[in-house]
């Protein structure tokens, strides 16, 4: 098992090296730079200001020399300073990354909670009007982007006269006000996710309840409830717990917009803020931790079929 | 048509006399209330990315540096002054006087102290203050090219600055009034503190926090010198806040809840109709926009070299219609925008140069120029929202007209920037930056090398007009030839085509008095703002 995980946790590395080498190529493959932007107010400011600011930030370097000097940086544990605000990257992702996290745990909590349960429900009642009703609803969760999902929910509240209490604040600071701020940006994240998870938790289940150990459970006596929940779902989890690795992982992106949407000062909105100013230190910082996580989460998933199925224990011992 | 456009704009220029003079109906008189205390809230779209006015002409640095700052000399603000018109303030200098030949200008220090924050500590402020901001400006600050023509600057005495000029520039008191001009202590610049997160003025309110994506947070300074007209001390309101908002739907939402007094930021006329639905005490205040969005026609590529031609799309575009249809009001762009009321051409003029299209006279150009069955090229958009690609649109169908093919290229304004600097583009529809001074559209626009002048314009004799205004003291001939610059332009240049300005929406809440939104950033009205009870 520890070798198992620790193949895994190599090959994220070097998967988390490949993102880094792309990200820092692509962004800057796109026209316009932060000396373009810190300037673009002005009409008072002479081309020769220009190269002196892009020089003082060492983007008049070729790209395989900046990249050397950021990586070896990142190596030592120095992500660089922000282009745009002159501050500490560790720090700015350090204070964005804990409002992220707190939602995207929320958004799959709650997403595991009503997809799961949706869909053992829907396998339970397979056939009838409640099946349906749970099925259209997942057709339409996951059509709908979670953008407009966001703005739907914004719009919606104002609609019943309530509205978010600004500004921001942490769950340390004001847990009332975060538990407002963060709950319906949660529920717009979850939604997408519990939709996915309804329909594979409801195939899964049928396909499981079919199965012959479910059948001499039944004629042991085993009672309903304690057959789906005991024994079916159980077994129906590895599917599930797969498909929610993947889903964290559309989830993470579609904080980026969430956060704009409802004004939560996480690592989307930073990474939002940080490609419209063309803030290459921040951007690389940014998806080399949305990396991390991705990877910390799989690797998790990963471990976890163990837990739930000892034979594949078994087979990794 | 024609008519029933005027009258329509003319309704809206009447519309913040008519909201004054409802606010002044409803309004109890000023002595008669307290006018002090109470929290403001405004929106402001964007993090400041740090505090140093020396490193970037952002506006959220500058908004943000406004309330806590002040400029050697300051704009005047009031009911009776327009959103674009710049009237000299004493601001840390209390007067000044200029010499005969337009090259001295001697400054007088008013007795202020600086903000009580380590290491400057409540001290007074001195000409060295003064001297100290300008040289660093000067020697690398973002505003440099406002200096340009400064010889030297000196302190004779702890009270007075002494600024020599190189040749007259009678736009120098506006340049000092800059929205970026903001005076330091010399503190700033000796090592003393980091000018990037620590603020220290001698403005209405000390910044007191800033946090990313969440507030910038300003409690009322003790010591401000600022008075208002009846000798009361100014700021009225003890606290202000500004929340940094990003999504224009959250800033509806924060506005019709009542969490955000004053909106500040992009906002059309459907979207304020819904806002007053939601919020029927609001105050309706617009203006002119302070920018325009402008068509580059890139004389590198062939046929925009040709003056016909671009004299044929200016008569190609119907802007009237765009400005009614697109944005439902605002101006006819010019060479100069239409927010600087005093500057720009009359409107009646500018409606005869830009907002006159005539399709047969476009098309004979066209032929004259060799183009007699039109030629097509890429119009590389950027993409400064929804409303101003349908501006594009409608340029490109107004061309399709004349039998010029656009084929729209969208491209997001940071790259776009990019691109016309590099000159990588055949013609370029954009939104100039807020300016407000003609010479600001002059400079930038037409003289070689400027950061504006996208389309490599090197015109001897523009060039020459520009460089002669500046030095013109009289204000009625600098007029005239702020005007002839503009005429001149239209004749020979045709680049970029002015396109139009925007309605710019600045609603507040209805308890909200003494707003006056004006062109230059930092909110210099704030400080007489005080809340209804």
């Amino acid at each position: 098992m520890i070798v198992f995980a620790i193949r895994r946790a190599v090959l994220g590395v070097l998967v988390l090296v490949a993102v880094a080498l792309m990200v820092f190529v692509a962004i800057r493959l796109i026209p316009g730079d932060i000396v373009n932007q810190q300037l673009s107010e002005a009409g008072a400011v002479t081309p020769e200001l220009l190269q002196e600011k892009r020089a003082a930030m060492g983007l008049d370097k070729p790209v395989h020399e900046q990249f050397l000097v950021w990586a070896s940086g990142v190596v030592s544990g120095d992500l660089g300073s922000s282009l745009w605000t002159g501050r500490p990257v560790s720090a700015q992702v350090g204070a964005a990354l804990l409002p992220t996290l707190q939602l995207s745990i929320i958004a799959i909590v709650m997403g595991a909670l009503l997809g799961v349960g949706a869909g053992v429900l829907a396998a339970l009642w397979r056939g009838t009007a409640g099946d349906m009703v749970l099925r259209m609803m997942s057709t339409v969760f996951l059509a709908i982007p979670q953008l407009w999902l966001g703005l739907l929910t914004l719009t919606g509240l104002a609609l019943i006269g309530y509205y978010i209490p600004l500004p921001y604040r942490s769950f340390s600071a004001e847990p009332w006000a975060n538990f407002q701020q963060v709950i319906f940006p949660a529920l717009a994240l979850s939604l997408g996710v519990a939709a996915a998870l309804s329909r594979l938790t409801r195939s899964a289940m049928l396909e499981v309840t079919g199965a012959d150990f479910i059948r001499a459970a039944r004629a042991r006596g085993v009672s309903s409830s304690g057959l789906y929940l005991g024994h079916a779902l159980k077994n129906a989890l590895i599917p599930v717990i797969t498909l929610l690795g993947t889903q964290f992982g559309n989830l993470l992106s579609g904080t980026v917009i969430i956060e704009r949407i409802f004004n939560i000062p996480g690592l989307g909105n930073l990474l939002f803020e940080a490609v419209a100013n063309r803030d290459y230190t921040v951007i690389q910082a940014a998806v080399l931790t949305y990396g991390l996580i991705t990877i910390i989460v799989n690797l998790m998933v990963d471990l976890s079929y163990g837990l739930v199925d000892p034979r594949i224990r078994g087979i990794r011992s | 048509m024609l008519k029933r456009l005027l009258a329509r704009y003319a309704f809206v220029t009447a519309l913040p006399a008519l909201a004054i003079a409802a606010a002044m109906v409803v309004a109890p008189p000023a002595m008669a209330q307290e006018k002090h205390g109470g929290k403001v809230v405004i929106n402001v779209h964007a993090d400041a990315p740090n505090f140093d006015p020396l490193a970037s002409t952002e506006f959220a640095v500058h908004s943000r540096l406004g309330l806590a700052m002040n400029r050697l000399v300051e704009w005047k603000t009031g009911d009776d002054i327009g959103y674009g018109q710049f009237v000299a303030k004493p601001g840390l200098a209390e007067s000044w006087e200029i010499s005969e030949d337009g090259l001295t200008y001697t400054f007088k220090i008013r007795d202020a102290v600086w903000q009580d924050i380590a290491p400057v500590s409540g001290r007074a402020v001195t000409a060295a203050d003064v001297v100290a901001t300008y040289d660093a400006i000067i020697a690398g600050g973002v505003q440099k090219g406002l200096l340009s023509t400064v010889d030297a600057i000196t302190a004779p005495d702890d009270k007075t600055v002494v600024i020599t000029l190189k040749r007259p520039n009678v736009v120098l008191l506006q340049n000092l009034a800059h929205q970026n001009m903001w005076i330091l202590p010399t503190e700033a610049f000796d090592g003393g503190y980091d000018r990037n997160v620590t603020v220290i003025g001698t403005g209405p309110w000390i910044l007191t926090g800033d946090e990313a994506g969440v507030a910038t947070h300003y409690v009322r300074n003790e010591n401000y010198f600022g008075k208002d007209e009846n000798g009361e001390q100014l700021p009225y309101v003890d606290e202000v806040e500004i929340l940094p908002i990003k999504d224009l739907n959250a800033r509806i939402m924060a506005f019709r809840s009542g969490q955000v007094d004053i909106w500040f930021g992009p906002l059309n006329l459907t979207q304020m109709e819904g806002l007053k639905q939601a919020v029927p005490d609001i105050q309706d205040v617009q203006t002119t926009a302070n920018t325009q969005s402008e068509l580059y026609l890139n004389p590198g590529f062939e046929p925009f070299a040709s003056l016909e031609v671009r004299q044929a799309m200016n008569l190609a575009l119907d802007r009237m219609g765009l400005g009614e249809v697109v944005r439902g009001g605002g101006g006819i762009g010019g060479v100069v925008g239409p927010a600087l009321n005093a500057q720009t051409l009359p409107e009646e003029e500018r409606i005869a140069l830009y907002g006159t299209p005539d399709h047969e006279k476009a098309k004979a150009l066209l032929a004259e120029a060799g183009y007699p069955e039109g030629f097509s090229f890429e119009f590389t958009v950027l993409n400064y929202g929804e409303e101003f690609v349908r501006e594009a649109e409608w340029i490109q169908q107004d061309l399709a007209e004349i039998g010029v093919t656009a084929e729209i290229k969208m491209i997001d304004p940071v790259a776009g920037q990019a691109m016309g600097k590099e000159g990588d583009f055949q013609a370029m529809f954009l939104m100039m930056s807020p300016f407000a001074e003609a010479d600001e559209y002059f400079t930038s626009h037409y003289l070689p090398g400027a950061v504006r002048n996208y389309t490599g314009i090197n015109d001897p004799t523009l060039t020459a007009m520009i460089e002669e205004q500046q030095g013109i003291v009289d204000v009625a001939k600098r007029q005239e030839k702020i005007w002839e610059i503009q005429r001149y332009v239209y004749q020979n240049i045709q680049n970029p085509l002015p396109i139009w300005a925007a309605v710019l929406l600045h609603p507040a809440q209805g308890d909200i008095r003494g707003w006056n939104p004006m062109i230059t950033q930092g909110f210099p009205s704030l400080s007489e703002v005080w809340i209804e009870r």
